[in-house]
């Protein structure tokens, strides 16, 4: 099994602000929003650190490794646009709350478990999510994203029945 | 092995592209061919090693969608082929599975489609050949065809909801017969399932480039690169050459016999430009329709296999039903997105339904002018047949995942429905020169040392990969070119 390589960590809050600007006539009203503190909508580190805490109760990670999980996700991010990103924010908070749901236009709540979907997808295969979490252990390392570039056979779902077959003959 | 800057004057064989098609026909020319004899292989694009292809992330310099100009409404064709030496074995996936017997008689036994010239038993012995050139891993127990052979390589592991599949449908759902070695070959490490085989990081799949050069390291043969072919020279009935652009230059070769081998798309262009007029070159172009999809779990974690695309499911793919509903492939995944609910991470399914199109005349490539350099594609819609099949899809998947605990089912966003990654039909195979290109062996009717290889021959393109039959029906036409008359 190949070590899963550490990738550098990433400059969210350029990529926010770049976002940010992208999202057009949107900007406005998030600027009024935005007024009212950020209790309100979140930054995309706080959205995604709130996705993976939310998704996993009682998780042990360090501070450190989450910091640079979350960087790495939105530093990675290249196809979730400004106007996306700005609908993400608002509903972030509120994204657990069933009324909010509800009422939230399908395509919106539909982008926002996408996005929840994508970045859990990245913590459970960039981390030693597997054996540790998933098996009732809740203290979690984070290792890199995962790429099967940089870091093949990596994955650690698959099993192989020649591996079983020498483990029964030896 | 001999690549050369500059072909000679003439050769007994020319044979164009270094694809699957080609290189299986040059395979089993070569055994018939005498000591002393020459052949030239031309091929489009350069030779790109593994290594430079995950560097450039992408198989080739030219990329596939700048060599052709789709032409219908909706612009929604994703054809991936290669362009360079290897050809589709850089970029295919390694799903190398058979045609159903039933596929070669469409017309006989379900009164649709076309027949193809030729019967399932006729090509079965190549079937095993290339399987053993391939080391194809695939199912120990018996399938619903006849095989002379077993699998060179035992099966991949299933994962769990394949194995309940399998427990289901005991006859008709199999681990994949797939290129992607469950064992360590000679030339290739075992696949380990990263999912993503167009450019696979670890060259596990089978390619002519990792595993099968032994045609090409043949002192008769002698590799052209970066050559285009144009055209034919057709005079008198008879192929005399072959016409080929190389660096911005115009040349001709002289060969005893030519083999078209460039692709479904091109091989039908580069007879027009060589005359071979017919009202059906280029013509009843098709493919399959594919629908992604994710079946959500209840209580089955998932995700065990050892290969990417891990089970085919043929519940629905022969009966009487063909008459009035095409035939239905279900392809499992091993891997697609975990879910992000708590507890369920591995409890889904990602497939693949497949439904087989048949062929429609509307449907064409061709060039506007015969200078021209791009062909121009239109296939726009399903035949009638497929298209009233789409809406029963999801009926169809729901059928068929029914014995697992499914909690929902959905579609997931698909770039090639229509079309499918499979392209058949344009030069034709059939026994009636005035309603196919090609006779039954990939020879044309009237340029009788003319061959044109390759799916473009198929008469009827099931929604199974078609790579191996590509390859047994290319061996059988150089047996039928290279045995004593």
């Amino acid at each position: 099994m190949n070590k899963r390589p550490t990738k550098p960590t990433g400059e969210g809050a350029g990529f926010n602000r770049r976002n940010v600007l992208i999202g057009g006539a949107g900007v406005a009203g998030l600027g009024a929003l935005g007024i009212g503190g950020s209790f309100l909508f979140y930054s995309p580190a706080r959205l995604v650190e709130r996705i993976v805490r939310t998704h996993l109760p009682g998780l042990d990670i360090t501070e450190e490794d989450m910091a640079r999980f979350v960087a790495d996700v939105i530093a990675a991010d290249t196809d979730t646009s400004g106007t996306e990103w700005i609908a993400l924010r608002l509903l972030g908070p509120y994204a657990n709350s069933p009324p909010f749901r509800w009422m939230a236009p399908g395509f919106i709540s539909r982008r926002l478990k996408n996005y929840e979907r994508r970045v859990m997808n990245e913590f459970m295969m960039g981390s030693d999510f597997f054996d540790t979490y998933a098996q009732g252990n809740p203290k979690v390392t984070y290792a890199g994203l995962y790429s099967v570039y940089e870091a093949p056979c990596a994955d650690p779902l698959p099993r192989f029945s020649d591996e079983t077959e020498m483990v029964k003959k030896s | 092995m001999r690549v050369v800057e500059k072909a000679a004057r003439s050769y007994d064989a020319a044979i164009i592209g270094s694809g699957f098609a080609s290189t299986f026909f040059l395979y089993r020319y070569l055994k018939h061919a005498p000591p002393n004899a020459r052949v030239l292989v031309l091929e489009r694009g350069k030779w790109h090693t593994h290594a430079d292809q995950i560097e450039m992330g992408h198989p080739s310099e030219i990329h596939e969608s700048t060599t052709w100009v789709d032409k219908g409404p909706k612009q929604n064709l994703r054809w991936k082929f290669t362009i360079g030496f290897g050809g589709g074995s850089n970029c295919w996936w390694g799903n190398a599975v058979r045609l159903h017997p039933s596929d070669f008689k469409l017309k006989t036994k379900y009164g649709v489609g076309l027949d193809w010239p030729i019967d399932y038993d006729d090509i079965e012995p190549y079937y095993c050949e290339a399987e053993e050139v391939m080391q194809l891993s695939g199912p120990r127990e018996r399938m619903l065809w006849p095989r002379s052979r077993p699998f060179p390589q035992p099966p991949h592991t299933l994962p769990l909801a394949d194995r309940l599949l399998k427990e289901a449908y005991p006859e008709h759902h199999f681990a994949a017969a797939t290129a992607r070695p469950s064992r360590d070959t000679a030339t290739r490490p075992k696949c380990c399932s990263n999912g993503v085989c167009h450019l696979c990081p670890i060259d596990s799949k089978f390619s002519i480039l990792n595993s099968f050069m032994e045609p090409y390291e043949d002192a008769r043969v002698e590799i052209l690169l970066t050559a285009e072919a144009r055209a034919i020279d057709v005079q008198g009935g008879q192929a005399r050459g072959v016409m080929f652009r190389r660096n911005g230059q115009e040349y001709e070769v002289s060969a005893d016999l030519v083999v078209l081998g460039a692709n479904a798309l091109f091989n039908p262009v580069i007879m027009q430009r060589s005359g071979l007029d017919h009202p059906l070159l280029g013509r009843r172009l098709h493919g399959s329709y594919s629908e992604y999809g994710e079946a959500l779990l209840d209580g089955v974690d998932n995700f065990q296999g050892s290969s990417i695309i891990c089970g085919m499911n043929y519940a629905k793919y022969d009966g009487d039903f063909r008459r009035e509903h095409p035939s239905v492939l279900l392809e499992t995944w091993n891997r697609g997105a975990l879910r992000a609910e708590h507890g369920k991470w591995r409890q889904v399914v990602p497939f693949t339904l497949k439904l087989e199109d048949l062929p429609q005349d509307r449907s064409h490539v061709r060039l506007a002018h015969p200078d021209d350099d791009l062909p121009e594609v239109l296939y726009d819609e399903l035949s009638p047949y497929t298209a009233k099949a789409v809406n029963r899809a999801l009926q169809f998947a729901e059928e068929i995942l029914s014995p697992l605990p499914v909690e929902g089912l959905r579609w997931l966003p698909s770039p090639d429905t229509i079309g499918g990654p499979h392209i058949y039909g344009t030069t034709m195979m059939g026994t009636d020169p005035a309603t196919s290109i090609l006779d039954a062996n990939q020879i044309h009717h009237q340029v009788r040392n003319l061959v044109v290889v390759g799916s473009g021959s198929f008469p009827a393109g099931s929604q199974s990969n078609p790579t191996l039959t590509i390859c047994a029906v290319a061996m059988k036409a150089a047996d039928k070119i290279g045995a004593p008359a």
